[in-house]
């Protein structure tokens, strides 16, 4: 495999600044993001369904429904992507910046081998043969724990449990050695000892490889696992961002506060049933 | 005997081989208890909850309710007095009737409950003022609420059947982070004050962990652990229940990456049974 364009860890790598999304007639998706995506950091995007975290995690890959139009400015590298075309755009997506999606049962093709889905766009992207696409792809199946990395090659993802095709789906991501790899909710579809193993190779991938990783989660737990920055959105915006720690055990916003005491096992979060009661009783009490 | 009982239930769905989802579970809940089943996809959880209510029919074993065997659901309607035993389901989405008022929803649990006997019963805004909601919704359909809305009100409608015996298959796993507690806790608030137990089935152990009084972890279809919900949690003695607990991430902020069970690890299923 080869060592290529590793970016030095510490170097901003994706720069999001002011992203603004509008919906059909108007309506404001996403009011102002900006976020700082780091070489060998893991910046988890928390928030609720509807918050703007997956809106985030597609204008970054080019892949918003036309009919949204997004405002602001990506830059990757310096490089402007927000306003580039198709034909740029496909020299970016895939290549620099990949993406892992959250059902890995849907996002591999089912009648194509492995072999055939993780060296396919290799080939497109870095003009490389068949043999030595090949040869990059199982030694990347085995790089993710993947067992017979070459068998796995002529198999097809049925014949692999739900953990190990989201890990053939990170290798998938991986082929073109990508500056930046997105991650929607990958873990949300597995069970959580499969999760763990998971999270534990995003660790180790943004650790070893240098890869600067936007995790997007609903769940506060996993953030707290794997990520190094932490920003939570609400509504379209921003609500608190900042290194982990801080986040969870002193965080500035109100938001994120109500959020973490609704959390069993955060610092400051329901342990008892009393707790519950008490959390039960406040949302009573709004009503009345 | 009063509440749930299940005895050496055995389910197997037919192919080839034939799927043995459930493999000698014996359970019992008793009423005021809630129990709650944890266990990994495919451990059997969801099946036993579906024979539990007459979904499933039992391959061997029996399934009783307050001494009457739960018969497996047909065409025709069946006895009233298993009405006393409701489902909340995993997905508000398909679990109400998009095209019926949500008040007439929770009106059919009422009807059911007044088929047993013949007393007033709380009028359909009375079960949503119970469960959080404006009393003025009733007159609402479903598309108009959110997920944790709509859960809310499949609960107000097994509720309002006024069930001896509450079931929730995975009942918080569709709703955000933040309200999961809160419906969690909801649930069992009511379903205690109503006297009926609760069978809470659900991956997510640290919810299990607060709202149950005792705790069932399942795995390839037999349960591998039992005891008071504390003990388990605190002291789990089967090795899978170790590693399922030790794979659960804490949202504490500390970074620390959950142990990772090997991939192909098997673990012995004599079950751990606390006192």
């Amino acid at each position: 495999m080869t060592e290529a364009r590793r970016t030095i860890a510490g170097t901003t790598v994706l720069e999001i600044a002011d992203l603004r999304i509008l919906g059909p007639g108007g309506r404001e998706i996403l009011r102002g993001i900006d976020l700082h995506l780091v070489a060998g950091r893991i910046q988890g995007l928390a928030g609720e369904s509807g918050s703007g975290k997956t809106m985030t995690a597609l204008a970054s890959l080019g892949l918003l429904p036309t009919t949204l139009r997004a405002s602001g400015s990506i830059r990757l590298l310096g490089d402007e992507l927000l306003g580039m075309r198709a034909r740029q755009w496909n020299q970016v997506r895939g290549r620099r910046i990949a993406m892992v999606f959250q059902d890995p049962s849907t996002s591999l093709h089912p009648m194509l081998s492995i072999g055939a889905q993780l060296t396919d766009h290799a080939r497109i992207h870095l003009r490389i043969g068949r043999a030595e696409a090949r040869d990059r792809a199982a030694g990347l199946l085995a790089r993710v724990r993947v067992p017979d990395p070459e068998g796995a090659l002529r198999r097809y993802p049925h014949q692999f449990s739900g953990g190990q095709r989201q890990r053939i789906a990170i290798a998938c991501a991986l082929m073109c050695e990508p500056e930046v790899l997105i991650a929607d909710e990958p873990t949300t579809a597995l069970d959580v000892t499969v999760q763990a193993g998971v999270l534990r190779l995003l660790r180790g991938l943004a650790d070893e490889l240098g890869l600067a990783v936007l995790l997007v989660t609903h769940d506060l737990g996993v953030m707290s696992a794997v990520a190094d920055d932490v920003a939570v959105m609400r509504a379209g915006r921003v609500e608190e961002s900042g290194e982990r720690h801080q986040v969870f055990t002193a965080p500035r916003s109100d938001y994120t506060r109500a959020l973490l005491a609704a959390l069993p096992g955060s610092a400051e979060g329901v342990e008892t049933l009393d707790d519950v009661r008490a959390l039960v009783a406040q949302e009573q009490g709004k009503l009345a | 005997m009063t509440g749930l009982t299940v005895t050496d239930l055995r389910v197997v769905y037919p192919g080839r081989p034939p799927v043995v989802a459930v493999d000698g579970v014996s359970i019992e809940v008793a009423p005021g208890e809630v129990v709650g089943l944890v266990g990994e996809s495919g451990c059997g959880k969801s099946t036993l909850a579906r024979a539990v209510c007459g979904l499933v029919a039992p391959a061997e074993g029996s399934v009783e309710f307050d001494g009457e065997p739960v018969t497996p659901l047909g065409l025709r309607r069946r006895s009233p007095g298993l009405t006393r035993v409701q489902m909340v389901f995993q997905d508000p989405y398909s679990s109400l009737h998009p095209r019926r008022r949500v008040g007439a929803q929770i009106a059919d649990g009422t009807r059911a409950a007044a088929r047993l006997s013949g007393a007033d019963r709380p009028a359909p805004a009375e079960w949503l003022e119970r469960v959080g909601l404006d009393p003025g919704a009733a007159r609402r359909y479903p598309h108009e609420f959110s997920g944790g809305q709509r859960q809310r009100i499949a609960i107000a409608r097994a509720l309002a059947a006024e069930p001896g015996l509450l079931v929730g298959d995975e009942p918080i796993s569709s709703l955000d982070a933040s309200t999961q507690a809160t419906v969690a806790g909801l649930m069992r608030e009511l379903t205690v004050a109503a006297g009926a137990g609760l069978l809470f089935i659900s991956h997510d152990l640290s919810v299990v962990r607060l709202v149950a009084d005792r705790m069932v972890v399942m795995y390839r279809g037999r349960i591998v652990e039992s005891g008071p919900t504390a003990q388990v949690w605190n002291g789990p003695r089967h090795p899978y229940t170790q590693a399922l607990l030790g794979a659960v991430p804490l949202p504490d902020g500390l970074g620390t990456l959950p142990a990772a069970p090997p991939d192909d690890v098997e673990y012995p299923l004599e079950p751990v049974l606390h006192q």
